[in-house]
């Protein structure tokens, strides 16, 4: 039983427990990768926006030199120096108006590291006439000179590399070239080129930090590195960087996977250029303080479900305790206590069935009040049955004792044994109640002894004594009759010479006595205990025994007679019994009979002691007075 | 009813153990939760002035390392690369801080193994960058084959001069491991050749000015001289001042190490007939990842080498080379 019970809590907390365990961690899962997500969005976007706007940087100078190229194009001096035939004494003063022209351009923003321009007829002019042109550099092997012929008049951008025009310098630069040729005709007439200072790009997109990790690279359109933090380690395959995959993106972004870890390459190519600026972030920096946030997420959900562990705890416990008191209430009624009602508060299913419970037990109570009021009655009746059934074979006997001093003309003696009989047979048969007064009932034992006396003539002597106090006082009728007649049978019938029987009563504080008294033979008083005790015992048991005790009295046995007159013997002793059980049922178990040697007496006999409480009513508050007079 | 109380009891206490524990994660769980990183590393350089590019590049490789590993390694070393007694002071101080770890690029062979030692035994790792140490406490050398590199030079001199000519060797200091495996490669290539026709070695001193004489002599007093493979910087720039100013650089073919300036200019202007360029930024790099992997755990090589390679007048300017050749020192 316990451990049932504990399971009702253990399984409420455990359900409990884990639905909220369940819902706890999905929500924590959700609201994580919801924070997450919406995290690296907002890094995402700043990624993207950033590279945007390192792309327009680059373009920006880009979109400078090819200004710059325009402007030298559209020269008036540059167009007649390269286009024009003009004299040798012109040329002079041309080559340092164009170079003072080149080094203004060039004065106006320090990216610009050189400005150079070859014509076909031979002449190199750059920004500043000191500066002194590599004598190993071949112009026409160069690829940004080829480049700008086979473009013809559009510009074109070279990727970073190094410039080695100028003797003893090797700067890094990106060049712009373009061919400078006549605006109407369209004819070239030479090459220009344009340098920038490469380092303001790797400056510009070293400087930027995309998370500790991140970083950014440009690479050109045909897949070579512009600019690529670890190149050295890339040439030396000490890392590989994914410029093919790059290269399929146009503007957007793709995730890779390796050692390192996950990666996040975004992509924006620049439409001047077609160079492809690269933002790579670690996926495990995009959100900058993860381990921060799982730790939140994780110290919360943890302490949430302790807490829910805990209610939940609390709520089984709660919710099972008016069951364990329900419980409990059942087992003291399966023990057989009525008076047990359960208290349980609230109007919730469990308090409702204690108050069922509660209505249950008190019907149960009821019946089985009622049934033993019901048990008791039918005992009551049986006892009346009984007690009913003690004239029958007296009666038998009485007849036959007047049929034999009919027979003998004893006319006077038959008028007065039938005179005796019917008072005796008014008395005990006509009353329906269970209370007499002790008038009446020593009125009907006076006819009877009347009645004995005549059938046993001088072996019997009578004498009855009861004080008139008690006259009026109730008792249960027809007890002295057995009592009696059990004093005839065992005491005087068998005694040589007869002997007498004497009926006493009198009041004992809040108790009658009545007392019968006989000198004869005698029984012995602890016999006579034992039918007394035997009788109590068969009272607590079924009915049925009296019934059988009665089968005795079946109308069947008057077709034997001898027989039937052996039978008073016996059955005065169950008479006795039947008086003993009826006072004892009527006031309780301290009344009753009581038997002892006759100590007055010199011969010997029995004295039987009935011991009644003072009754004044009857049970259905009648006098019984008035019932005398029906 | 008092069980279940004590039940209940016993069930508070749990889970309150049960937060306190969450409060506490022990350091594994954390160790989980957070990236690795953070372990006190100082690099000992043999020089940090401005002046030497080899040596800045190799700090750009050791910064570039030190992002990716999530470690911060304070760089510090000498003015001058000379300075010995120097970079013997600062090594002491720096073991005086009781670092996790030191990344040295020891300037002699031998006088710093004393210093090192009593660093090893106060469990600092050490791992030596670029020249190596005489002492087996360092976990792993991380430099330049220098062997390989010298066997790249001597066959480019073998194909340059032929045979029956002879061949100069001018190294830099005896005694130097980069000196004698460079040595070492050069005359495995140069194995077919008449030992006797090998000249040499011969010592600069690192200083161009006697290479210059060497190599004057030299030119003077063998005419049979075809070939001269200078085995570091100062020695290539003297031999190449040398033959420049002879003007014999067409007849006698110089294979040099290193990639300063003025030895490009020579090899643009074909003084200097190859260059063997070695790569910093890769040993930087090299020399930071294999202390971070000594110091988590992992297996380290006990040598670990960077390649070089040889770069001739025509292949100055691709791709790969010039960014090799002319390194974009950036000044963060």
């Amino acid at each position: 039983m316990k451990g049932r019970s504990r399971k009702i809590q253990t399984t409420i907390a455990l359900a409990f427990a884990a639905l909220v365990l369940g819902t706890a961690i999905v929500i924590a899962i959700l609201s994580y990768t919801f924070t997450r997500q919406a995290v690296e969005e907002t890094s995402r976007e700043y990624t993207d926006q950033l590279i945007d706007q390192i792309q327009t940087n680059i373009d920006s100078y880009i979109d400078h030199m090819e200004n710059v190229a325009e402007v030298v194009q559209l020269n008036d001096q540059v167009q007649r120096f390269f286009t024009d035939t003009i004299s040798p004494d012109e040329r002079e003063l041309y080559r340092r108006r164009i170079s003072s022209f080149l080094g203004s351009i060039a004065g106006t923003r320090s990216d610009i590291s050189l400005i150079l321009i070859v014509g076909d007829n031979g002449e190199v002019l750059t920004q500043d006439p000191e500066l002194k042109l590599s004598r190993l550099a071949t112009i026409p092997e160069q690829s940004w000179y080829n480049r700008a012929r086979e473009a013809s008049g559009t510009a074109v951008v070279s990727s970073s590399h190094v410039q080695n025009l100028v003797e003893g310098e090797y700067r890094w630069v990106i060049t712009l070239s373009r061919t400078i040729n006549d605006p109407l005709t369209g004819i070239d007439h030479g090459v220009m080129l344009v340098d920038l200072n490469f380092s303001v790009i790797s400056q510009l997109v070293s400087r930027i930090s995309l998370g500790d990790k991140g970083y950014l690279f440009i690479v050109a359109s045909d897949g070579s590195i512009v600019y690529h933090p670890r190149q050295e380690l890339i040439y030396s395959d000490l890392e590989r960087e994914y410029i093919d995959r790059v290269l399929e993106v146009r503007d957007g972004s793709f995730m890779v996977t390796d050692e390192k870890g996950e990666r996040i390459y975004t992509v924006s190519t620049s439409r001047r250029t077609g160079w492809r600026t690269v933002g790579v972030n670690y996926a495990a920096e995009l959100v900058k303080n993860r381990p921060t946030i799982q730790r939140y997420y994780f110290y919360w959900t943890l302490l949430c479900i302790v807490l829910s562990i805990l209610v939940a705890v609390l709520i089984s416990h709660h919710l099972s305790k008016p069951i364990l008191r329900l419980r409990s209430s059942m087992r003291a009624v399966e023990q057989g206590n009525f008076d047990i009602s359960v208290e349980v508060r609230g109007n919730n299913e469990i308090g409702e069935l204690a108050k069922d419970f509660n209505i249950m037990i008190g019907r149960i109570k009821e019946l089985v009040r009622r049934n033993a009021e019901e048990q008791e009655a039918k005992r009551k009746s049986e006892l009346m049955a009984l007690q009913n059934q003690i004239t029958p074979h007296f009666l038998y006997n009485t007849l036959d004792s007047i049929i034999w001093m009919a027979e003998a003309k004893q006319h006077t003696q038959v008028v007065k044994m039938v005179a005796a009989l019917a008072r005796l047979l008014r008395l005990s048969i006509s009353r329906g109640d269970e209370l007499v007064s002790v008038r009446d009932e020593i009125q009907h034992i006076r006819n009877y002894l009347t009645i004995q006396k005549m059938r046993y003539k001088d072996m019997l002597d009578f004498s009855i004594d009861v004080e008139s106090s008690i006259q009026e006082l109730l008792v249960p009728k027809v007890i002295l009759q057995p009592l009696v007649e059990n004093a005839i049978y065992h005491g005087i019938k068998n005694k040589e010479g007869g002997g007498s029987v004497s009926v006493r009563g009198w009041r004992e504080g809040e108790d009658i006595v009545l007392l019968v008294a006989d000198d004869g033979i005698g029984v012995d008083p602890d016999q006579m205990e034992r039918v007394l005790l035997s009788s109590e015992e068969t009272a607590r048991e079924a009915s049925g025994d009296w019934q059988s005790a009665s089968a005795t009295n079946n109308p069947a046995d008057r077709k034997m007679p001898e027989r039937y007159r052996r039978l008073p013997k016996r059955r005065a002793k169950v008479g006795v019994g039947n008086v003993h059980e009826r006072i004892r049922l009527y006031f309780g178990a301290e009344y009753g009979l009581r038997f002892r040697c006759n100590e007055e007496s010199s011969e010997g006999g029995t004295v039987v002691e009935a011991r009644l409480p003072v009754v004044t009513t009857n049970g259905d508050g009648r006098e019984h007075a008035e019932e005398d007079q029906e | 009813m008092k069980v279940e109380r004590s039940r209940l009891i016993l069930v508070v206490l749990l889970s309150g153990l049960v937060v306190a524990a969450a409060l506490f994660v022990p350091p594994t769980v954390r160790a989980l939760l957070e990236p690795p990183g953070g372990e006190r590393v100082i690099v000992v350089l043999k020089t940090v002035g401005p002046h030497m590019e080899f040596w800045q590049i190799v700090r750009a490789g050791i910064r570039e390392a030190a992002t990716e590993y999530n470690v911060d390694p304070a760089i510090v070393g000498p003015r001058w690369e000379k300075d010995i007694d120097r970079q013997i002071e600062i090594l002491s101080n720096v073991i005086a801080q009781s670092p996790d770890a030191i990344l040295l690029a020891a300037s002699d062979f031998n006088r710093l193994v004393p210093l090192a030692e009593e660093a090893a035994d106060r469990g600092i790792t050490i791992v030596t960058l670029d020249s190596a140490l005489n002492s087996d406490v360092p976990v792993s050398f991380v430099a330049t084959d220098n062997v390989a590199a010298g066997v790249k030079a001597g066959r480019e001199i073998d194909a340059l001069v032929e045979a029956g000519k002879e061949i100069a060797i001018i190294s830099h200091i005896p005694e130097v491991a980069t000196a004698i495996d460079r040595e070492k490669g050069v005359r495995n290539a140069l194995a077919g050749r008449d030992e006797e026709l090998i000249l040499g070695t011969f010592y600069s001193q690192n200083e161009p000015d006697q290479a210059y004489e060497i190599t004057l002599e030299l030119v003077e007093s063998r005419p049979n001289l075809a070939g001269v493979v200078a085995l570091n910087e100062n020695s290539t720039v003297g031999v190449g001042r040398a033959l420049r100013d002879l003007g014999v650089y067409e007849r006698i073919s110089l294979v040099g190490f290193d990639n300063s300036k003025e030895e490009i200019q020579f090899l643009e202007e074909g003084v200097v007939r190859a260059l063997v360029v070695q790569k910093p930024f890769n040993m930087g790099y090299l020399g930071i990842r294999t202390v971070v992997e000594a110091l988590r755990g992992g297996k380290v090589e006990p040598v670990i080498h960077t390649d070089s390679v040889l770069v001739r007048k025509e292949e100055i300017f691709t791709e790969e080379n010039q960014k090799l050749l002319f390194p974009l020192v950036e000044t963060k």
